[in-house]
C-alpha cells in the first residue's frame, strides 16, 4: 500500500493516522448498512421488493469496486466531489424510496448535510451531528407523546452516520487545500528570497537594493509609502540613514536620529513586527516636516514595521504606510513581508562583510605597496651610497699608489710600513662598499644566474690561490678534499665561489690555532655538500639564527676585534639561495664552526 | 685629457701620467670639455660618469656621434661598477672601462692598449 504524504494538520493526526482509502471505505460501509436497513425495514410501502434488493446490490457493488481503485486517487480532491454526488443521490434515493422521507427529517439531513460541506473541523461537525440528532430525537419524542414507529428512531443513527460521511470528506478536501496552498506559498517564498538575493547588489548600494525591494513589495503588498530604515551601528542602534521610495519624497540616505521614529525604535527593541493602525505621520516622521505634504492622506490608516535582522544582528527596518481605510494584514501578508525583510538582512550583512573585506584587501594591499616601495628605496640609497663612496676611496688608494710607487719622493721603511696599513684598511673599506652593492643588488632581484657544468676542483684551486694572503698570519693551511664520487656540478660557479670565499675568509679570521677545512661531500636527493669546518672561536647556539641579519657581528664577543663587515653571511645566505641551495650552520663556543653549503647537482 | 668632478682624481691621474712623459690636460665638467674640444684634439680621454651638469654617458655619446671627435679613444673611469655598467659604457662606443678605484697599473695598461707603448 502506497504511504500517504503525511499532513501535519492541527487537531486531525488520530484521524488521518488510517490512510483514506480504508477510512473512506469503512465509512461508505456504515452508509450501505443504513441505508439497507432503511429499505428493508419500509419494504412495500412502494417498490417491490426485487427492485429493493437491486437497489442495495448496487451499493454494495460500488463499494466493493473501490477496492481496486487506486490509493494515489484518494488523495485526490477530484476524486471526492464525483464520490459524494454519487452518495448524496444514493442516500436521498433510498430515503424516498424507504418512505421515510417527512419534511422535519429531511431539513435536520439537509442541514447536516450543509452543515459538513461548510463546517471545516471535522470534531467540531461531529458535536453538532450528536447535538443536532439528539435535539431532533427529543422534539420528535415531545411533539407526538407517543410511542412512535420504531423505524422511526432509525433516523438518528442514519443521521450521525451521514454527518460522519460528509465531515469527513469535507475535511479531507480542506486539508488538501491548505497543503496545496502551503506548497505554493512555500514555492512563492522560496521564489522571492531567490529574485531577491541574485537581485540585491553584492555592493553596499542602498539606493539599489531600496528599489529592489520596492519593487517586490509592491507587487504582493501593495504599500503606498515605503521607507527602510538602516542601522549605522548594530550596537548603538541610534543613528541611522533614512531611504524612501519616490512616492515617499525620496530620502535617499538621509542621516536621521532613529531615537525620533517611535514604530521604528520600538521595531528595533521588539525585534518582532509592528502593526499600528491610524497613525499620524507627524508620529510616523516627526523629523519630516516637508515629507507630510507629500502624503495623502493626513493619517495613515494602517502602518507596519518589520525589523531587518539576520543572525540576530540588526540591519535596520522596513517600515509600510497604506493610504487605503481599514485596510488589514493578513498574516501572509506579514508573513511576506517579513521574509523579504530577512532576504534584505541577508544581502546587507553580506554587503557588509564583502565592503569590509575589500577594505581590509585595500589596506593590505597599500601596507605591502608600502613595503615594496621603502625596499625599493632602501636597496636604491644601498647602490647609490656605494658608488659615491667609491670615488672617495679611490682618491685615497690613488694618492696612497702614488706615494707607494714613490711618486711624490721616496719613502723611509717606516712611511712604507704605515702606508701599508693604510691601504689594507682602504681594501676592507672597499670591500664594505662592495658588499653593500652586491647585498643591495641581490634585494632588488638583479642578480641573474651564470650557469655551467664542471668539475669541483678548478673552483678548490681557485678558492686556495685567492686565501692564500688570508692564511699568511696564521700558523696553519686550510685543507680540501673531495670525497669520492661527486659528481660534474652545473651550477652558478661565481655565486657558489663567493659563498665558500666568504665563509672560508670567516673561518680564517676567526681561527687562530687548529685547522679549517673545506670538504665537499654527497648529500641526500643528488645534492653536494660544501663543508667548511674550523677549530675557531665558535659561535653561542641562542646567536646563530642570527648571524644571517643583515650588519650583525656578536657583540661583545672577541669577534669584534676581528674585521669583517657583517654584510657577509647575509649575502652569502642569498646567494646560496639564489642557486637553490642553502646553509646549515653548527657551532660550539671555543671548539669551532661548521658551516654546510648544500647545494643541488644541477641548477638551471 | 682627463675629465671628472672630483680635482682628486684628476691629479692622481694627471701625477701618473705625467710621470710616464704624456701631457694632460683636465677639465671639470662635460660641456668644459666639449669646449676644450673645440681648439683641439687630444689623443685620449680618460672621462668619468656621474658629473653634475652632464652625465659622462652624455658626453661619450656626443664625442661618438660628432665627425671632429669620434676617433678619439675614451677611457670611462668610474664609480660604476656592475656588469650592466660596463656593458652598458661600451655599447654607447667607450674604448676601455676602468673602475673606481683603479691602479696606475690598470690605467697604463688602458691606455698602452689604445695608443701603443711609450707614445707620447
Amino acid at each position: 500500500m502506497a504511504t500517504n504524504p503525511p499532513i501535519d494538520i492541527p487537531g486531525t493526526a488520530g484521524i488521518f493516522e488510517v490512510p483514506k482509502k480504508i477510512t473512506v471505505l469503512r465509512l461508505r460501509w456504515l452508509v450501505v448498512i443504513i441505508c439497507s436497513y432503511l429499505l428493508i425495514t419500509s419494504q412495500g410501502t412502494w417498490l417491490a421488493p426485487t427492485s429493493v434488493h437491486a437497489f442495495i446490490f448496487v451499493y454494495i457493488l460500488s463499494n466493493i469496486a473501490l477496492y481496486w481503485v487506486e490509493d494515489t486517487l484518494f488523495d485526490s480532491s477530484y476524486f471526492y466531489s464525483p464520490l459524494v454526488i454519487f452518495d448524496t443521490i444514493f442516500v436521498t434515493a433510498s430515503l424516498v424510496i424507504s418512505g421515510q422521507v417527512e419534511t422535519d427529517f429531511y431539513l435536520v439531513y439537509f442541514l447536516i448535510v450543509i452543515l459538513c460541506t461548510i463546517w471545516q473541523d471535522f470534531r467540531g461537525l461531529v458535536v453538532v451531528a450528536v447535538l443536532a440528532t439528539l435535539l431532533y430525537g427529543f422534539f420528535l419524542f415531545r411533539t407526538t407523546h407517543q410511542i412512535v414507529d420504531p423505524s422511526i428512531y432509525l433516523r438518528i443513527p442514519f443521521l450521525f452516520v451521514i454527518s460522519l460521511f460528509y465531515g469527513y470528506f469535507a475535511q479531507v478536501v480542506r486539508v488538501e487545500k491548505a497543503l496545496k496552498e502551503k506548497a505554493e506559498q512555500e514555492a512563492q517564498d522560496m521564489a522571492m528570497i531567490q529574485t531577491l538575493s541574485q537581485s540585491l547588489p553584492s555592493s553596499l548600494d542602498y539606493r539599489q537594493i531600496l528599489e529592489t525591494l520596492g519593487d517586490k513589495i509592491n507587487h504582493v503588498v501593495h504599500a503606498d509609502k515605503f521607507y527602510i530604515f538602516t542601522v549605522n551601528d548594530a550596537a548603538h542602534s541610534s543613528r541611522g540613514l533614512l531611504f524612501g521610495d519616490e512616492k515617499a519624497g525620496e530620502f535617499s540616505g538621509k542621516d536621521v536620529d532613529l531615537r525620533e521614529y517611535p514604530t521604528v525604535q520600538e521595531c528595533l527593541l521588539k525585534r518582532s513586527p509592528v502593526i499600528q493602525h491610524n497613525v499620524h505621520p507627524k508620529q510616523l516622521f516627526p523629523g519630516e516636516q516637508a515629507s507630510s505634504e507629500n502624503l495623502v492622506s493626513p493619517l495613515f490608516p494602517t502602518s507596519i514595521g518589520v525589523p531587518i535582522t539576520f543572525r540576530g544582528e540588526m540591519h535596520g527596518v522596513i517600515l509600510l504606510g497604506f493610504d487605503q481605510e481599514d485596510r488589514l494584514l493578513s498574516s501572509r501578508e506579514i508573513e511576506f513581508c517579513q521574509i523579504v525583510a530577512f532576504a534584505t538582512a541577508i544581502a546587507l550583512s553580506n554587503a557588509k562583510k564583502y565592503e569590509a573585506l575589500q577594505a581590509e584587501a585595500r589596506r593590505r594591499q597599500i601596507i605591502a605597496e608600502q613595503l615594496a616601495d621603502a625596499n625599493r628605496l632602501k636597496s636604491e640609497y644601498l647602490a647609490s651610497t656605494s658608488h659615491e663612496l667609491r670615488t672617495p676611496i679611490a682618491t685615497i688608494m690613488g694618492y696612497g699608489h702614488l706615494l707607494g710607487d714613490g711618486a711624490c719622493g721616496p719613502l723611509t721603511q717606516e712611511q712604507k710600513k704605515v702606508m701599508g696599513r693604510l691601504m689594507e684598511n682602504a681594501r676592507g673599506l672597499l670591500a664594505i662598499v662592495d658588499a653593500l652593492l652586491d647585498y643591495s643588488k641581490i634585494e632588488r632581484g638583479e642578480a641573474s644566474l651564470l650557469v655551467k657544468r664542471d668539475d669541483v676542483r678548478p673552483l678548490l684551486d681557485q678558492l686556495q690561490r685567492e686565501l692564500a694572503p688570508l692564511e699568511n698570519r696564521k700558523p696553519f693551511k686550510v685543507k680540501y678534499e673531495v670525497e669520492e664520487g661527486v659528481p660534474i656540478i652545473q651550477t652558478d660557479w661565481a655565486k657558489l665561489k663567493s659563498v665558500l670565499l666568504n665563509i672560508l675568509s670567516n673561518a680564517i679570521k676567526f681561527t687562530d690555532q687548529g685547522e679549517v677545512r673545506l670538504s665537499v661531500v654527497n648529500a641526500v636527493n643528488g645534492n653536494v655538500s660544501f663543508v667548511v669546518s674550523d677549530s675557531g672561536i665558535g659561535i653561542p647556539k641562542d646567536l646563530i639564527p642570527l648571524i644571517f641579519d643583515k650588519f650583525r657581528q656578536l657583540d661583545g664577543s672577541p669577534a669584534r676585534s676581528y674585521e669583517g663587515t657583517g654584510l657577509g653571511l647575509t649575502i652569502s645566505k642569498n646567494l646560496a639561495e639564489l642557486i637553490g641551495g642553502k646553509i646549515e650552520v653548527e657551532s660550539e663556543v671555543g671548539k669551532g664552526s661548521t658551516f654546510k653549503v648544500t647545494i643541488p647537482v644541477s641548477t638551471n | 685629457m682627463v675629465v671628472d668632478d672630483n680635482p682628486d682624481i684628476i691629479t692622481i691621474v694627471k701625477t701618473i701620467l705625467e710621470g710616464k712623459g704624456y701631457n694632460v690636460l683636465s677639465a671639470y665638467s662635460g660641456p668644459e670639455l666639449l669646449t676644450c674640444l673645440e681648439g683641439q684634439k687630444p689623443d685620449l680621454i680618460v672621462l668619468d660618469i656621474m658629473m653634475p651638469q652632464m652625465d659622462g654617458l652624455e658626453v661619450l655619446t656626443r664625442l661618438k656621434g660628432a665627425p671632429d671627435t669620434s676617433s678619439i679613444p675614451v677611457i670611462l673611469l668610474t664609480a660604476k661598477v656592475q656588469y650592466e655598467d660596463v656593458l652598458g659604457g661600451y655599447k654607447l662606443g667607450a674604448d676601455y672601462y676602468i673602475t673606481k678605484p683603479f691602479t696606475s697599473t690598470q690605467l697604463l695598461n688602458g691606455i698602452n692598449l689604445l695608443l701603443g707603448e711609450g707614445k707620447s
